[in-house]
């Protein structure tokens, strides 16, 4: 399977190249039909292009490309296991190609075993909220500050630099170094 | 320069816009990845739209074959299932959601929802602000780990809000001079009563939606159930 591609091979495919079944009984593990399988992973699928992305519009999109790309070749019969695993596989080629087409080199990557045991929730939640806040606690005060305004307080810059009594070219130096500083503490902690 | 292009980047993610595309260089990345990990932490930002949901099943349902145009199967899907099975109360207002809109309906066929009285099915009651700090008049932002809104004074009497923009899901701000909430994104301003008072917008953008708010030892309260 190349990377790219976003398609990997479907689940419900006997990998073993034999005969395939043709009768499956619907079990409280498997999905009657592609509306259940959407309506049961859309949220899910989109929260980790969301936490990948950082904005709505990709985010968007590349759930679409993701569900677009996975449900035709997907077989109901697959259990939700593997249809899970299956858009997850196939959300992870997706973002790499988004990056790569875009920016040239991978932002970010979806770290499917992580990813797979978040979408096993029977609810699926966000603790995207919690990481921020812990995030934000080990950085120095004005370093917080400053991304704690512009990213949660979705403050314009102008209006940051005049919360914390700083010049707009000193506000934009500080967001600078506190997002290095974050990425610092981030990838020190994964 | 690195600094300019992240910051170019940083203020497309806070307007919760797609950026613009750039050769990114090695140097850029661990910047890029905290201003991502920064932006997912807003409450709601994560969660999808109801118009995203039933256009993309929409557009599947043809790429499968399928006509659209039969009546959609809504006995299926509950208002539950389509927000992940938050409370209607939370999911609006982290996520600006059409709680009365009917599921996978036509997008054509869409009709603004009126604001209504969210009532959660689960959750607790999360204090918010001390009683005393919302004098008859005011108006007073909160934040908890899964909400965003305003309490809002009216001679006495307590509401709360969604702080949310039921377009793309900025948020807003109090603009005490006209005494109405703005978002900054778009311009759509919003009464305190949650009315939409204006937008720039082809198609209707829904009111905002109300939560559940009581005053209980001198604190204000508002039932947030996903920090349940």
């Amino acid at each position: 399977m190349s990377e790219d591609s976003p398609t990997p091979s479907s689940p419900g495919d006997d990998p073993s190249g034999g005969e395939v079944p043709r009768l499956h009984s619907v079990g409280p593990d498997t999905y009657g039909n592609w509306r259940a399988i959407y309506l049961d992973n859309v949220e899910r699928v989109y929260r980790i292009m969301y936490a990948h992305v950082g904005n709505r519009a990709d985010a968007e999109d590349l759930t679409s490309e993701v569900f677009q790309a996975a449900l035709k070749p997907l077989r109901v019969s697959a259990s939700i296991g593997e249809v899970r695993a299956y858009l997850l596989a196939t959300a992870r080629t997706v973002l790499a190609a988004h990056w790569r087409r875009h920016y040239g080199l991978e932002v970010t990557s979806i770290d499917t075993e992580k990813e797979r045991a978040h979408m096993d929730e029977p609810e699926p939640h966000s603790d995207a909220s919690a990481r921020v806040r812990a995030l934000l606690d080990q950085l120095s005060d004005r370093y917080a500050e400053i991304l704690r305004l512009r990213f949660l307080e979705s403050c314009t810059i102008k209006e940051a630099a005049r919360a914390m009594h700083i010049s707009v070219g000193n506000a934009k130096v500080l967001q600078h170094r506190a997002l290095q500083r974050a990425a610092a503490i981030h990838e020190g902690a994964s | 320069m690195s600094s300019r292009r992240i910051a170019g980047f940083v203020e497309a993610l806070r307007r919760n816009r797609r950026p613009k595309r750039f050769d990114a260089k090695p140097e850029d990345v661990e910047a890029m990845r905290a201003a991502i990990e920064m932006t997912s932490g807003r409450p709601g930002a994560t969660l999808p739209s109801s118009d995203f949901i039933n256009d993309l099943h929409n557009r599947i349902a043809e790429q499968l074959d399928e006509p659209t145009s039969s009546p959609r199967p809504t006995s299926l899907i509950s208002r539950r299932a389509a927000i992940g099975g938050l409370s209607a109360a939370a999911a609006a207002a982290v996520a600006g959601a059409v709680v009365d809109r009917e599921l996978l309906r036509p997008s054509s066929t869409l009709r603004v929802a009126s604001s209504q009285e969210l009532v959660p099915d689960e959750g607790s009651w999360q204090p918010v602000v001390a009683e005393n700090e919302v004098a008859p008049g005011q108006v007073v932002r909160f934040t908890t780990a899964s909400t965003v809104g305003f309490v809002v004074n009216d001679g006495g009497q307590l509401s709360a809000i969604s702080g949310v923009c039921t377009h793309q899901g900025c948020l807003l701000r109090h603009n005490d001079a006209e005494g109405r909430l703005d978002c900054p994104c778009h311009r759509a301003s919003f009464s305190l009563q949650g009315d939409v008072l204006r937008h720039q917008f082809p198609q209707p953008i829904p009111a905002l939606p109300h939560l559940q708010v009581r005053t209980r030892d001198g604190q204000i309260e508002i039932n947030d159930a996903r920090t349940a």
